[in-house]
């Protein structure tokens, strides 16, 4: 029992301390590192290349990762990234924050090679046992995490108790106040919040590497414990974060002796430690006075208000523009590529494009959630590979028709989606992110690892539908189905949005306390949204499983979720054409650099993916209508005599804005 | 309990919004302290205080947004308290913010839409119906050019929040309340940022808009003239505590509410 809780604390510490990074940077900067598994990874392989191709001594490897490498990285961030997000909305700021984490993953694997180191060596090179205590050998690895995660515990509660600085990181005061107060530039303690932040973060990546391998996946572990932490200490508190964390540890060591050999619970109960922990934080949070939500609370409407009216104005700007032949452009777009697409590529070709039509579907389902009601959902893909799942069973082993699987494939998703629904929605929107994520890391190690779905990694066999009489083996045929899905789905939403619950939405999501005041029932109209959404994504999943023949579960983790969060969110996530174009490059991007170009640069597409999602901090309203306004404004300018009004649905006074004006980008007003 | 229940005159009507000794606690602030007060049909209320006496609090509690430590609210008779805000709305009870709180991506005129239709009731039916009809149908939008008209909304009734002036969005927001036409409105500081000629025909429409439909008026203000002016009877706060009420003669007359707004002689004068 005790050689449980020594392994537990150890492992725990390591949360525990990544929990404390995320906390402080958090409260100095109102910024929630999702980055934070990205820049462990990132810093623990910069320690292994130190240490295996530059031959370094492995203490010296880590004091330059930590010390040297991590603050730069993090000084970096904050000059270029993190200081400006301040002034954007909190859902640009959360998704700059996921692009940069996908974009970190990413371009870490480009940097130093991507394939997986299973057994890497940590600090330690050799551990061996350290001490006995009470019978039970600690091993000099455990021994030198507990250490330094004590150490850093006592410095930090030196800091934030004996210096200025500190009182701005616990969240005592917000920036502002910090400078009256102290005279103290705020934007250098910020600058070294994240410089720490990063420094911290890097060292738990190199000191659980040991035990986790050297791959993204091994850090999610740590990532969705930290997270657990972060929600037990409701964000802002550093030691309920840091001992949340700690016990989360503690108790993933401490079931293993309890645990029957094999079944559901042998293999679940460990995974899913950080997921009820979270889940019973916030059902106390709930309980206790309610929750803070961050995206309500006065200081962050403050910083906000600024981003949102100059979104507003962009968007104001957009709607100005457009023209009454405007809304058929889209559509003629559609019918060339439509009617191109199969004559001018090969079926390998058709066959990536209907693939990517079928991602178009998965990622219409942000639209609902993300575009209608602002929720940041980061397990939109578990819904995709849970309809996935469902739709191949039916088929598979209980002999359904496939195309009664894939519908009541959508049904489970739904049902799925209304349980998280009913955990995250209750929340503020960073709240809701941080619990999808991890409800994604749970399917991912919970239900796509159950023998029947996992198959032995080879995943269950779905077969192609067969659509009023036709069976889809042919890939061009499959294209005009996806196609046709595509466009049903995004015609409801279009539906949706026009009707008088578009309305409703409309008002939740610009003011919860105006629509209660309307009588419009929020966390209703929200979680059918958020089913919506889950059915969505569920019958994306069961096309894209029947297209490649598969329900291949491993293939819809949570880090690639980031992946097409960040993609679909910089391609606009309430546009139709914008989603559709995601879904595609999802596709035919990794199918281009497969086939054109060596593996080692086989993930540049998400770094380029995470990179754009950065950029809406730029431009909020996403890519693609940016493209349409430019389209606009051209063929306004080629024109000979363009009418003044053009012909809409108004005829009253124009607004004073320049009809004429490039929609400003980013905070430009 | 208050000098109005004492006027015979009153007693006879029908109060449409009572609060009864209500008291909020924020933490340690005490923002409201065994508060009580009526709203009539037809006629105009004011709460007027300084700054941070607790009106706003108190329009939360009476809009159900803020459920009260103690104290009771009542909806014509119907007791409210700790209901959510929805059923407030349900039972006609319409209020503005200090803030505007408009909606982004909706225009004024579909602003005025949804309360119509909200007024109405919706369904899952209807809804559904909505989405394949028309955006608003022929007399949705009549209905909602009288209403923006009378507020002289006219000419901004195509655009967004985002491109009008504040005050002019809190107009914006008077007129989506009158559109779900309540039994009760509350309106908090609705004539900030308007000019005087903007704000005459905002006392003008809210008085005649009160007796016309019958509509219980709370009106929160800073311009204490024109509260004066327009209200049938006054309450006034302050810090937390209500100090006096009456008729606008009454409260100009009143000690206690002289010495809250230190510098003027005489309130209104
Ligand atoms: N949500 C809240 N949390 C904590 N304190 C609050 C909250 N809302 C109001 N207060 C406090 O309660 C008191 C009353 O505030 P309230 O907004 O009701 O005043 P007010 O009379 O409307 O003032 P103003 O004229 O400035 O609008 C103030 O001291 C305010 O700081
Ligand atoms: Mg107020």
């Amino acid at each position: 029992m005790l050689s449980y809780l020594i392994a537990g604390l150890a492992v725990g510490a390591v949360y525990a301390i990544s929990a404390m990074a995320l906390v402080i940077t958090y409260n100095a900067s109102r910024v929630f590192n999702f980055a934070q598994g990205g820049m462990a990874f990132f810093i623990a392989y910069c320690f292994y290349w130190l240490v295996n191709d530059v031959g370094l001594n492995s203490y010296l490897a880590a004091a330059i990762a930590v010390l040297v490498i991590a603050p730069v990285l993090g000084l970096f961030l904050w000059a270029v990234l993190l200081g400006r997000l301040s002034s954007a909305t909190p859902l640009a700021r959360l998704a700059a924050m996921i692009g940069l984490s996908v974009a970190l993953t990413a371009g870490t694997s480009v940097i130093f090679g991507h394939e997986t180191i299973v057994q890497p060596k940590g600090i330690i090179q050799n551990s061996g046992q350290a001490l006995k205590l009470g019978g039970v050998s600690v091993s000099d690895e455990q021994l030198l995490i507990l250490v330094v995660a004590a150490l850093i515990a006592g410095v930090g509660y030196l800091v934030l108790n004996k210096t200025s600085a500190g009182l701005i990181t616990r969240g005592a005061v917000d920036s502002q106040m910090m400078t009256v107060l102290t005279g103290t530039n705020p934007g250098k303690v910020v600058a070294g919040t994240w410089m720490v932040g990063t420094a911290i973060a890097g060292l738990a990546g190199i000191l659980i590497m040991p035990s986790v391998g050297l791959s993204a996946i091994g850090f999610a572990n740590v990532v969705a414990a930290s997270f657990a932490g972060v929600v037990i200490g409701r964000l802002t508190n550093l030691w309920w974060g840091f001992f949340g964390a700690l016990a989360v540890g503690v108790a993933q060591s401490v079931v293993i002796p309890y645990l029957p050999d094999e079944g559901l619970l042998a293999t679940a109960l460990r995974p899913s430690m950080p997921f009820l922990f979270m889940l019973i934080a916030i059902l106390v949070q709930i309980r206790s006075a309610g929750v803070r939500d961050d995206t309500q609370s006065r200081e962050v409407a403050r910083l906000s208000t600024k981003a949102e009216s100059n979104e507003a104005h962009v968007h104001a700007v957009m709607r100005d523009q457009r023209g009454a032949w405007d809304r058929w452009v889209g559509w003629a777009v559609l019918a060339v590529v439509v009617f191109l697409v199969p004559i001018v590529f090969e079926q390998f070709w058709v066959g990536v494009i209907a693939l990517g039509m079928a991602y178009g579907i998965a990622l219409l389902s942000i639209r609902p959630v993300t575009g209608e009601t602002n929720v940041v959902s980061l397990c939109q893909i578990s819904f995709v590979g849970i309809g996935a799942i469902a739709a191949a069973q039916l088929s598979t082993t209980y002999g359904w028709d496939v195309t009664t699987s894939l519908i009541i494939g959508a049904v489970v998703a739904a049902l799925c989606g209304l349980v998280v629904g009913v955990v995250c929605l209750p929340l503020g929107q960073l709240y809701a992110a941080i619990t999808t994520f991890a409800f994604a890391l749970l399917a991912e190690q919970v239900i796509y690892t159950r023998p029947t779905f996992s198959n032995n990694d080879s995943g269950v066999f779905l077969d192609r539908p067969t659509i009023a009489g036709v069976y889809l083996l042919d890939n061009t045929q499959f294209f005009y189905f996806a196609t046709a899905v595509f466009l049903v789905v995004a015609g409801v939403l279009a539906l949706l949005r026009r009707s008088t619950a578009g309305l409703a939405l409309a008002t939740i999501r610009s003011s919860r306390v105006r629509a209660s005041t309307l009588g419009i029932p929020i966390y209703r109209s929200r979680l059918a949204l958020f089913a919506l959404g889950a059915a969505i994504a569920g019958l994306a999943g069961g096309i894209i499983a029947s297209y490649q023949y598969v329900a291949f579960p491993a293939g819809y983790s949570a880090a690639l979720g980031l992946t097409w969060f960040a993609i679909a969110v910089a391609q606009g996530p309430s546009s139709i054409g914008g989603l559709a174009a995601a879904g595609l490059s999802l596709s035919v991007a990794p199918a281009l650099f497969g086939t054109f170009l060596p593996t080692r640069l086989a993930d540049v597409p998400a770094v380029l993916f995470g990179l754009m999602a950065i950029q809406i901090v730029a431009n909020p309203a996403g890519i693609n209508p940016q493209l349409r306004s430019a389209f606009r404004l051209l063929a306004r300018k080629l024109t000979p005599q363009h009418p003044p009004n053009p012909p809409g649905d108004d005829e009253g006074v124009r607004a004073d804005v320049s009809t004429n004006a490039p929609v400003p980008v980013g905070s430009s007003r | 309990m208050t000098a109005v229940q004492e006027r015979p005159e009153i007693v006879t009507q029908e109060v449409a919004l009572k609060l009864e000794g209500v008291t909020v606690q924020f933490g340690g602030v005490r923002a409201l302290d065994d508060v009580s007060m009526q709203a009539y049909p037809g006629e105009v209320t004011g709460l007027i205080g300084p700054n941070g006496a607790g009106k706003s609090t108190l329009l939360a509690v009476a809009s159900g947004l803020q459920p009260p430590v103690k104290g009771e609210v009542f909806l014509e008779g119907a007791r409210l308290t700790g209901r959510a805000p929805q059923a407030f709305a349900k039972a006609r009870m319409a209020r503005t913010f200090q803030s505007p709180q408009l909606v982004k991506d909706l225009d004024v005129r579909q602003h005025l839409v949804l309360a119509f239709r909200v007024r109405t009731g919706r369904s899952l039916l209807s809804d559904i119906k909505s989405a394949f009809g028309p955006k608003m149908t022929k007399d949705e939008r009549e209905r909602a050019d009288l209403l923006l008209g009378s507020l002289g909304l006219s000419d901004v009734a195509h655009l967004g929040p985002a491109e009008l002036p504040l005050g002019t969005r809190r107009l914006v927001g008077v007129a989506q309340c009158v559109g779900m036409d309540p039994k009760v409105l509350l309106l908090d500081e609705p004539t900030a940022g308007l000019n005087q000629r903007e704000t005459d025909r905002f006392a003008e429409l809210v008085t005649t808009l009160s007796r016309e439909r019958g509509i219980a008026t709370v009106l929160v203000e800073h311009d204490i003239d024109l509260v004066l002016s327009i209200s049938a009877r006054i309450f006034v706060l302050d810090f937390g505590k209500l100090i006096a009420s009456g008729t606008p003669s009454e409260i100009r007359k009143n000690k206690a509410v002289q010495a809250a707004y230190i510098g003027s002689t005489e309130v209104g004068a």
